[in-house]
């Protein structure tokens, strides 16, 4: 697989900076925000568990309105169709893939990107971890499509076997506001987790 | 379809069980529908191969169980109605049967169509089905299941085999577990697979085929129990606080890196391995399938006797038997419950048996035909084990714990754990009547407080798993995917915490309970499918706290003082046609294999899975990696337990396959889904040492000491249910396994460093 595993270490310090400045200014009026996407193969059943294979990286950034994505993908098993900003519930829970179109390499390996001024109702999903990327392809055509990856708070990949001090990077709903979770964000006052 | 049929089809869903009004809804319902596009020798021929089959996942009404979602009802038309009769001919025969997918004939597919067509109300009529016939199922099938499916499918039992000299059980059950399913004619039924046939014959006879006389053994006493020794491995997880630690020091971190084989085994195969090694005296005591039970030099690995209890397993396929996760030793006995539903106490020095009795008595109509997995504990005399197979609706014979005198086998109590309609928290279940509350099966066996005289089991959920099918509205559910505390002596329930009440997809607590006293408070804690670790007052059952160890996204939040969960909106709003997402899955953030107490550091390590689902109201489902894992199934996770902080995590692409073990040398041990056996340091979650086993390291281990030598014991498996099949499913393009090699692996360090 062209594109897999692997350390990979994210900017940490653009979380640091970004989530001090979240804090102090209020999320209508944060500066440059770092996110990513890991994409992995779409919900699969035996029947379509071949025709999604592959993975992805991308860096996001939200720059007041503008969510900036910039990825690659490989493995796939059919050439890449387009690519598009989805909504759902939640991290994990996808939803519509109405919010907006990406560029996306039209073959099996290559880059997904684009630049999308998100609405306020997607503004507020990107915080509580409702948005997504999916890729769809020849093989894997939407609506279920071939690759898909949750928009997350940027984060340590620290590459398998590679012990982390706590409990490593762990997403939640809020978690950009989470420090448990991997953000440098503190800690809700009432959460459990 | 029409606003007043749909009406009529709800309607008769909520009332299928009641014979007289399924056949007028399925004659009603059908005079609406056109005739199905096969006929009544297809639907006689297709029960035939759906009894050899099917029937022993889906049941003998096609209501479903566990990993197999049902075949007949609203259900059936929630998942498949909006599929052809083409496809769902393509989907049967791509997929089933379990293990040997696509080996029936073309003839025995299309009879199961029909046969399932029928089983939810499409009329028979005169044309024949054939692999190309396409007709939407929705348009034909109502959903009404018709009384000679609803009230179970009758064929003729099997004829009882004469019992091998010395066997406890020489014939299968029929009806349990897959068993050899036979027609009028006394002949097993067509379309059944050679194993099923029991042509798989990995042992030639039933009984005690090794003889042997442990002279010097020594009985277990209830104070060897209390406190065992760190030489012996003496049940389950090595204590009755389920710590999973082994006192032993003499493997350490400075020394792992140089640990050797020192024998292996090959188990029985032919089914699930999931059990335990039990040690006792330099004697290993073990089970594997076809309740095969030996005593095996623990130093040398020589079989010193071996009784073969049988039934013998059907099939090379380990996905066939399921088997226990432990056996017990107290005093003279080794205590064997098994998944045909009965408990054995053996001779502990020669294998011979001693003692059997009923766990679930098929005579007895409030007990029926179940097995148990759970392993068994023994406490003050009392063998206690738990029950499964309890999903089928509608259940006439609820799951229960139950304990037996482990010198004579003398049922002493049972504890039933659904909560029935005029009973103690029989409000839960949204008024259901008794037959349809299913599940809370117990198949993992509890723990031991002595002192409090409380054993600690956990439950699964209530059954089927969505609660729009299983229409118990928001109901608790009770005593499902809770934590029990039962006095040991009566049965009685002291206390119980619901860790789901309401569960919806599949997330089972039932999982060990591990006591922890943290001053003076005494705990419980458990990780349940959820990937939430629990921390209970095991004295009140009061919620103490809760920590999330892996992605979740079924809750929204944790009330901190009550523990209760809020579930997500759409989960609240579910609709039976509509695919929810569950994070984790059905894998588990965590599932059996239990985690290890570190004492010493007040640590617990947990093996932890990461993979989520998307479920429909029928039970289907579809997998994807969990958010933020990078695509890792496996997790390993250490938190201190007085504080619920996390100290280390690390993950892997595939997830681990045994409990963790940890041991005064600040090692820990765990096996995984690629074969590989690991040993991490307790106190970074570094690796220090890893070899490749014959297939996944699977299992529980165990650690122990003979003539001043540690040991490190551990095994080798397939089979099993979510955590085997959904690595399978998702790693199948990286991750190579034999499908075969259930085997003992006994490690130690080099003569020279000991």
């Amino acid at each position: 697989m062209a594109i897999m595993k692997g350390s990979s270490k994210r900017p940490a310090f653009v979380g640091l900076s970004a989530g001090a400045l979240f804090l102090a200014v209020g999320p209508a009026q944060a500066a440059t925000e770092a996110y990513q996407i890991d994409l992995g193969p779409t919900a699969r059943i035996e029947a379509t568990r071949l025709a999604t294979l592959g993975r992805g990286t991308a860096d996001v950034t939200l720059d007041g309105t503008k969510l900036t994505i910039n990825g690659k993908f490989g493995g796939m098993v059919s050439p890449a169709t387009d690519a598009h900003l989805c909504m759902g519930a939640g991290i994990g829970a996808p939803g519509t893939c109405d919010g907006g179109d990406l560029t996306v390499t039209k073959d099996t390996s290559g880059i997904v990107s684009g630049t999308i001024t998100l609405n306020s109702k997607q503004l507020a999903a990107l915080p509580a971890g409702q948005l997504y990327i999916q890729i769809n392809s020849v093989g894997a055509p939407a609506p279920a499509g071939n690759l898909w990856g949750w928009i997350l708070i940027a984060h340590e990949i620290p590459g398998q076997d590679i012990p982390q001090p706590g409990q490593g990077f762990l997403p939640q709903y809020d978690m950009p506001r989470s420090i448990e979770h991997g953000s440098t964000h503190p800690l809700p006052g009432n959460s459990n987790f | 379809m029409a606003p007043s049929l749909k009406r009529s089809t709800i309607a008769v869903a909520a009332l299928a069980t009641t014979a007289t009004f399924a056949l007028w809804a399925a004659t009603t319902s059908a005079q609406n529908r056109a005739a199905g596009p096969f006929n009544g020798a297809q639907v006689e021929a297709g029960r035939a191969a759906y009894a050899g089959n099917c029937q022993g996942c889906h049941t003998d009404n096609l209501s479903g169980s566990g990993e197999a979602v049902p075949l007949a009802g609203r259900a059936f038309i929630a998942g498949f109605g909006a599929k052809t009769t083409k496809e769902l001919f393509d989907t049967i025969k791509l997929k089933m049967p379990l293990g040997a997918p696509g080996s029936l004939s073309d003839e025995a597919y299309t009879g199961i169509v029909a046969f399932l067509l029928h089983a939810s109300g499409a009329a028979t009529g005169t044309a024949a089905l054939t692999p190309a016939t396409a007709v939407r199922i929705n348009t034909i099938a109502t959903g009404t299941v018709p009384p000679d499916v609803a009230n179970g499918i009758k064929l003729a039992q099997a004829p009882a085999a004469p019992a091998a000299a010395g066997a406890g059980e020489g014939a299968p059950r029929p009806g349990n577990n897959r068993r050899v399913i036979y027609g009028p004619d006394g002949k097993p039924l067509p379309g059944l697979l050679d194993g099923a046939l029991g042509t798989f014959r990995p042992n030639n006879n039933l009984g005690v085929i090794k003889q042997g006389n442990i002279k010097n053994y020594t009985p277990v006493t209830d104070a060897m129990l209390a406190d065992p020794s760190p030489n012996d491995w003496l049940m389950y997880r090595g204590n009755y606080a389920g710590w999973s630690y082994s006192k032993l020091d003499q493997i350490n971190t400075g020394n792992v890196g140089q640990l050797q084989l020192k024998w292996s085994l090959a188990m029985t195969e032919g089914g699930n391995n999931e059990t335990t090694p039990i040690i006792h005296d330099g004697v290993m005591f073990l089970v594997s399938a076809g309740n095969t039970v030996q005593a095996i030099n623990a130093v040398t690995g020589e079989v010193l006797w071996q009784n073969n209890i049988g039934p013998l397993p059907r099939t090379p396929d380990p996905a066939g038997d399921e088997a226990t996760r432990s056996i017990a030793v107290y005093n003279d006995k080794v205590i064997v419950p098994t998944m045909q539903g009965k408990i054995y106490g053996l001779d502990a020095r020669t294998g011979k048996v001693v003692w059997q009795s009923w766990i679930s008595d098929p005579s007895k109509p409030d007990e029926g035909q179940h097995g148990t997995t759970s392993g068994v504990i023994v406490a003050h005399g009392i063998a206690m084990v738990g029950m499964v197979n309890c999903g089928r609706i509608p259940q006439q014979n609820h799951c229960y714990i139950s304990a037996y005198d482990a010198n004579t086998g003398a049922r002493r109590w049972k504890f039933v754990t659904v909560a029935l309609k005029d009973g103690p928290q029989g409000n839960t279940w949204g008024g259901l009547p008794d037959d349809q509350r299913a599940g809370a099966e117990t198949w993992v066996a509890g723990t031991f407080d002595p002192e409090l005289n409380l054993t600690y089991w956990g439950t699964a959920q209530a059954k089927p798993w969505r609660r729009d099918l299983r229409g118990s509205g928001d109901g608790a559910t009770a005593f499902a995917n809770s934590t029990l505390a039962l006095d040991v002596n009566t049965g009685k329930l002291k206390w119980f915490f619901s860790h789901a009440p309401g569960e919806n997809f599949d997330l089972d607590d039932v999982f060990e309970r591990i006591l922890i006293d943290h001053g003076s408070q005494k705990t419980a804690m458990t990780t349940g499918k959820n990937g939430i670790l629990w921390k209970l007052d095991r004295v009140t059952g009061k919620y103490l706290d809760s920590r999330q160890t892996v992605f979740q996204n079924v809750y929204t939040k944790i009330d901190p003082k009550t523990g209760a969960p809020t579930y997500r909106k759409d989960i609240l709003n579910e609709k039976l046609d509509q695919y929810l997402p569950s994070c984790p899955g059905p894998q588990g953030g965590k599932n059996w294999h239990p985690a290890s107490y570190h004492q010493p550091d007040d640590e617990m390590i947990i093996p932890l899975g990461q993979s989520c689902v998307l479920m429909l109201g029928s039970g289907t489902e579809k997998y994807y990696d969990m958010p933020g894992a990078d695509g890792n199934m496996g997790r390993l996770a250490a938190y201190e337990t007085s504080s619920m902080k996390p100290l280390w995590s690390l993950q892997q692409r595939s997830p681990f396959l045994t409990g963790v073990v940890s041991t005064a040398g600040n090692v820990a041990f765990v096996g995984d889904f690629d074969r590989v056996f690991h040993a991490f340091d307790t106190k970074t979650g570094k690796q220090l040492w890893k070899t490749r086993l014959g297939t996944s390291v699977q299992g529980h281990i165990a650690s122990f000491l003979v003539d001043g030598k540690q040991y490190i014991a551990v095994m080798t498996g397939l089979g099993g249910g979510s955590p085997q099949q959904k690595p399978t499913f998702m790693l199948s393009e990286e991750v190579t396994r034999p499908a075969h090699g259930t085997a003992i692996y006994v490690f130690g360090l080099p003569d020279k460093t000991q």
